[in-house]
């Protein structure tokens, strides 16, 4: 077997997810195989349709597999790759696969590449690339030849376009040796953070603050200006969150949430790579700030050098009466 | 018996520097800036210098800071000493590129000679290549239990009660100490030293660790990941200005554009 591909069975889009890593596997190698683990067999009802679209199933339970615990996740997802020796092992990365992927590589002392965004190719060997720097550049890296290689996957950066049917898709069973003591940190069940608010990730305009508000008062008056957009919200630069003034559940950029609205207004943001790699796919980014030198002009669609504070008030009273 | 704490933390190029600043480095197939200017601590490992004070000031601890780097990081260990840290180690970076296996490998060894400690403090990841695998690493490494993403910290008789700030929710988790937990900046602003701090880190020595006292030679490492090349993203856009000589007209002409393009 060739390549395996590991499922986060738990991740509410693990279908979607894991269509493009079959996706992925189709274009190296069509010898690849699925591993699905969980408690019980019943419990990955959510994952037929997965079904017939892999050549090889593996399905790897344990009663005691308690997927709230990374500590079992990597000794189960270890167990499954010493059954099947494969050659290359993808994740979609997330944030538990960027643990689990990083502890199996240090225990099976095997390499791994993060984050990969796109797959080539050359002279027979697999080179693998990579944002860096939030994005302004790319790493090509290739590995030794070291088998197993772990490689984890920008969510969508590949698409899930190249998938193929197969009507007889073998299906293996392993049965994971667990202990209690394996699990060396006791997790408890994750509170949610406002699930009332209208997810980021579904909104058609953002109106996102930076350093430059001075203060939580600013969100006040952005809030204003998200109210009256289409299905608008606020969002924060990670400056604006660790300065306490608004909640980091609002945190856009690389290690906040990556939002893609039609309408993205950067108010008071510097527009440092690390920001900018959660919203360069905005359709349209409108900045405005007073520093004419910010790199957000850089990346921006529409620029307006102002204080924001002036100027908002009058856009909102010209959207209301232009709507 | 107070906690005994070890942070590792990493140097980098500053996160905000504009990209007609920075190179790529040919040898060390990295990125570099055209001036060579000075690097900075990574923020999330100043977070995690804040946590590890946080836990010297509630239980008492003996902070020891670690860092692999150029003799140039000296320099930025000095911050951490001044913010309240009692010491500071600097492994010298071997010449030869090296990959994550040997960076966790070269800080496994350097903590291994502070045996017993309790805690292992890093940053969630660092900006310039969030890889964030070198905490995971180490924790595999010295066979130690690990919790990422952590807001939030206590220390009840000898087990770590953690806060975990995921992206959809707050989870607590918890285990026995020794332990090693990533931190996040949802945990805090990390502390401006005081100026009796930064007076009295200018005393302090900061320890040199070379790879061959730890029993590594540059001879013998190995990388089982080569990055063969950096390319810039060219993703420069040509920003249309509105004009501002009055905030009036700016913001009408931004909403005749924005309902032109059919934005609102």
């Amino acid at each position: 077997m060739n390549i395996l591909i590991l499922v986060n069975t738990t991740d509410p889009e693990a279908n979607s997810t894991t269509r493009e890593a079959i996706s992925v596997a189709n274009k190296i190698d069509n010898q690849y195989s699925i591993a699905l683990i969980s408690k019980s067999e019943e419990t990955l009802s959510h994952l037929q349709e997965l079904n017939d679209i892999c050549p090889n199933k593996i399905i790897a339970t344990n009663p005691l597999l308690n997927t709230q615990s990374l500590d079992l996740w990597v000794e189960s997802f270890k167990q499954v790759i010493k059954e099947t020796n494969p050659k290359i092992i993808l994740m979609v990365a997330d944030v538990l696969t960027r643990e689990i992927s990083a502890r199996l590589a240090a225990q099976l002392n095997i390499p791994l590449i993060q984050e990969s965004s796109e797959i080539k190719i050359e002279n027979n060997s697999l080179k693998f690339i990579r944002p860096i720097f939030g994005g302004i550049a790319s790493a090509t890296i290739q590995s030794d030849g070291i088998s197993p290689l772990i490689v984890t996957l920008q969510k969508g950066a590949f698409g899930s376009s190249n998938i193929q049917k197969y009507p007889n898709p073998t299906t293996r069973y392993i049965q994971l040796e667990l202990k209690t003591e394996m699990e060396k940190v006791k997790y408890e069940k994750l509170s949610p953070t406002s699930p009332s608010r209208l997810p980021m990730e579904k909104a058609s305009s953002i109106v996102c603050g930076g350093r430059g508000l001075g203060g939580p008062e600013g969100f006040d008056l952005l809030s204003q200006l998200a109210n009256i957009l289409d299905n608008g919200t606020i969002g924060a630069s990670r400056a604006a969150c660790d300065a306490g003034w608004i909640d980091h559940s609002y945190q856009i950029g690389l290690t906040g949430r990556t939002v893609s609205p039609k309408l993205y207004f950067a108010i008071g943001i510097s527009g440092a790579s690390q920001h900018m790699s959660g919203c360069t796919k905005s359709q349209t980014i409108v900045a405005i700030n007073t520093d004419p030198s910010a790199l957000i002009f850089n990346e921006a669609d529409i620029g307006l050098i102002g204080d924001w504070e002036k100027i908002i008030p009058i856009l909102i009273e010209k959207i209301k009466t232009t709507k | 018996m107070p906690l005994n704490i070890i942070v590792c933390i990493k140097q980098l190029i500053d996160p905000e520097t504009p990209i007609e600043n920075l190179t790529i480095d040919t040898h060390s197939k990295d990125i570099d800036t055209i001036d060579h200017k000075e690097l900075i601590t990574n923020g999330f490992d100043l977070n995690a210098v804040e946590a590890a004070l946080y836990l010297k000031d509630k239980y008492g601890a003996k902070v020891t800071i670690i860092s692999l780097g150029t003799m140039e990081s000296q320099n930025s260990l000095k911050r951490p000493l001044a913010m309240g840290a009692d010491e500071a180690i600097l492994i010298n970076k071997p010449n030869t590129p090296i990959d994550s296996a040997t960076t966790a490998l070269l800080l496994s060894k350097t903590i291994s000679l502070h045996i017993p400690f309790d805690l292992i403090l890093c940053g969630r990841q660092a900006s310039d290549w969030d890889n964030a695998e070198i905490p995971f690493r180490i924790a595999e490494n010295l066979n130690i239990s690990c919790i990422s993403l952590v807001s939030k910290i206590e220390i009840n008789e000898s087990k770590l009660i953690a806060t975990r700030a995921l992206p959809n929710g707050l989870q607590k988790a918890k285990t026995n100490l020794p332990g090693l937990i990533t931190i996040t900046n949802e945990f805090g602003e990390p502390r401006y030293p005081s100026l009796r701090g930064i007076m009295s880190a200018n005393k302090k020595n900061i320890k040199q660790i070379t790879p061959t006292f730890l029993g590594i030679n540059e001879s013998d490492i190995t990388t089982k990941t080569e990055t063969i090349r950096i390319n810039f993203q060219t993703r420069k856009k040509n920003c249309e200005f509105i004009q501002n000589e009055n905030n009036e007209y700016a913001a009408q002409a931004l909403t005749e554009k924005l309902k032109n393009l059919n934005l609102i």
